[in-house]
């Protein structure tokens, strides 16, 4: 009995405050917003959907949306991997230290550190003012980065990278040293046993690694509106203006509830993936 | 590089030709480029949080530009541009925070304990849910939480005025309260892998002596289990007060008029673009996370417990 009892105020606390009102989300998309009320009444409209699926604003979100999920897992996990091989098996009796410099930014809001690189990215920023002093731009000729898909990508990958790296690192961790040492004995040359060993083995890394990147991804969009100005609209800043800005929250709840089917489709995927990469293994 | 290209290897009746590829021979020289790897990705994680810190001190009024050197976005006391220690709005948002923060670890480590050892040490047949619910609640999008919770806050507050006629779930709409219990929703997924992963390393056997010597099973719990794991515990609480103290998206949208946190001060600045102010303030809400860190790991080493 103990188990259930020490168990029963988390669980109050998570179905109450986190379960009903995914699944309220589900029931509001469904209903009818009335104007100058917040609440909407509850029915079975698909008014929100229809709108969803038919105007091109939403579907051009969507896509973005979607470009910034798979740019930001493939790029933590290309930027991520090579770092995360180093701490493991390269950097000596300092591993904690190296482990700890990833995790250090974790600890500061992101929204700061996302709004640091507009002082680099900025026409008139760090970036732009070393180009020209190094004579490669012109002072009225800068790049234009601030405000584009490329900030927003910059900023994606800065602020998810300790979650690629960090699972990779613990399954990098647990490759046992000898298999290292065996595939150097039967004469495998480097490259070989990195595909041969080292890839394989930290598979459940990489794919626990793209999970905890792409699945917040889907609905980030702090980042795209700090760095991407008004410019890059996402899904998540749909969502949130349908809260704040047009309180019609039925259409919010629809595009939760998009989102929510999103996510799951992503995770059955990898899941599946996970599943017959075990198989083959 | 003496290395034969081709070699033959023995192994057992099977004879086998190894060939080292093209990719092989470029691989010797992997060791130099992941390192210079690591050292600019390191560059690339600190280089703006080390821009930000310096552009507090800049004298350009738009921040873009470091012409070294002022405190006065810090100190000044010029009614037009307050500097961050004479702000009487950041030092209500800080206080805000600190509360938020402060409030919220303390419910979440009391809910997130009994939850990580009913988990840890009971079998029971709800145990995968509960687990499973956490970390859906760890990954899924911030926003989705956050509207959802937001949602039925109102609709709940809602619901029981209208049927009971008195507004019994005030505490629920928009506000303090809604903040708090959001966050403790937020922070209780993280703190339960923190102490779960502390009491798997923990060696029952001390427990046990406890008991043989005739302590209760509630003694056992305070003087045994509890010092034991308080490392794990303070390191959780330190997780949590870091992730209410930093959060952005779930106050944003259950913050209703009356609270707003640094994070979201630093939000509504951002969008009005103003220039180093943000800058200092960063740096100070930056120095402020950092100070307790840095200190709780000198005292407590609380590191162990995190990585």
């Amino acid at each position: 009995m103990a188990g259930p009892v020490l168990v029963s105020p988390m669980a109050f606390w998570m179905v109450a405050f986190f379960l009903v009102p995914l699944l309220l989300i589900v029931l509001y998309s469904f209903g009818t917003q009335h104007t100058y009320q917040s609440t909407p009444s509850l029915g079975f409209k698909l008014d929100a959907y229809r709108r969803i699926f038919t105007e091109s604003e939403y579907r051009h979100a969507f896509v973005l949306t979607a470009q910034m999920v798979v740019a930001n897992t493939v790029g933590c996990l290309l930027i991520g991997f090579p770092l995360a091989y180093f701490i493991s098996l390269k950097s000596g009796k300092r591993k904690t230290l190296f482990v700890l410099l990833v995790m250090m930014p974790f600890w500061t809001s992101f929204l700061i550190r996302t709004f640091a690189w507009k002082i680099i990215l900025d026409d008139g920023g760090l970036l732009n003012n070393w180009l020209v002093d190094l004579h490669m731009r012109t002072r009225g000729n800068p790049i234009h980065l601030m405000y584009t898909n490329k900030a927003v990508y910059a900023g994606l990958i800065y602020d998810y990278l300790p979650f690629m790296v960090l699972p990779l690192f613990v399954s990098i961790e647990k490759i046992h040293r000898s298999l290292f040492e065996a595939s150097k004995d039967l004469g495998a040359g480097k490259w070989t046993t990195f595909r041969r060993v080292t890839l394989p083995l930290s598979l459940p890394g990489i794919f626990a690694g793209s999970l905890l990147v792409a699945i917040p991804t889907t609905g980030e969009f702090v980042i795209p509106v700090i760095l991407g100005g008004g410019k890059v609209v996402v899904w998540g800043w749909l969502i949130e203006e349908a809260f704040h800005a047009g309180h019609n929250w039925v259409l919010g709840a629809a595009l939760s509830n998009v989102l929510l089917v999103f996510m799951v489709i992503v995770i059955a995927l990898y899941a599946r993936a996970m599943t017959s990469e075990e198989a083959y293994a | 590089m003496s290395e034969p290209m081709t070699m033959d290897i023995q192994g057992g009746a099977r004879r086998e030709r190894v060939r080292f590829s093209l990719w092989d021979k470029i691989m010797q020289f992997s060791d130099v480029g992941i390192l210079a790897w690591s050292v600019i990705v390191y560059i690339f994680l600190y280089l703006p949080i080390f821009v930000l810190i310096l552009f507090s001190f800049t004298k350009d009024p738009l921040g873009l530009t470091f012409h070294p050197f002022t405190l006065k976005w810090y100190t000044s006391s010029d009614p037009n541009a307050l500097g961050v220690i004479h702000d009487s709005g950041l030092l209500h948002a800080l206080q805000q925070s600190l509360e938020v923060a402060i409030v919220s670890t303390a419910i979440a480590i009391v809910i997130g304990l009994s939850g990580s050892f009913a988990l840890e040490r009971f079998r029971f047949h709800t145990r995968g849910l509960w687990d499973g619910l956490n970390y859906t609640k760890m990954v899924i999008a911030e926003v989705i939480a956050g509207v959802s919770t937001l949602l039925f806050f109102v609709q709940a507050a809602d619901w029981v005025q209208n049927s009971t006629g008195y507004n019994l779930l005030a505490f629920m709409r928009p506000g303090m309260g809604a903040v708090l219990i959001a966050h403790v929703a937020w922070n209780i997924p993280f703190i339960v892998v923190i102490l779960r992963a502390r009491l798997k390393g923990f060696d029952r056997a001390i427990e046990e002596a406890g008991a043989d010597l005739g302590a209760r099973p509630a003694t056992v719990f305070l003087k045994v289990t509890l010092p034991a794991i308080a490392p794990g515990i303070l390191a959780a609480a330190l997780l949590s007060f870091t992730l209410s103290f930093d959060d952005f998206v779930t106050t944003f949208f259950v913050n209703g008029t009356t609270v707003t946190t640094l994070p979201l001060l630093i939000w509504s600045m951002v969008k009005r673009n103003v220039g180093p102010e943000i800058n200092a303030i960063s740096t100070f809400m930056m120095a402020f996370s950092m100070g307790i860190i840095v200190f709780l790991e000198l005292k407590a080493r609380i590191s162990e417990d995190l990585v």
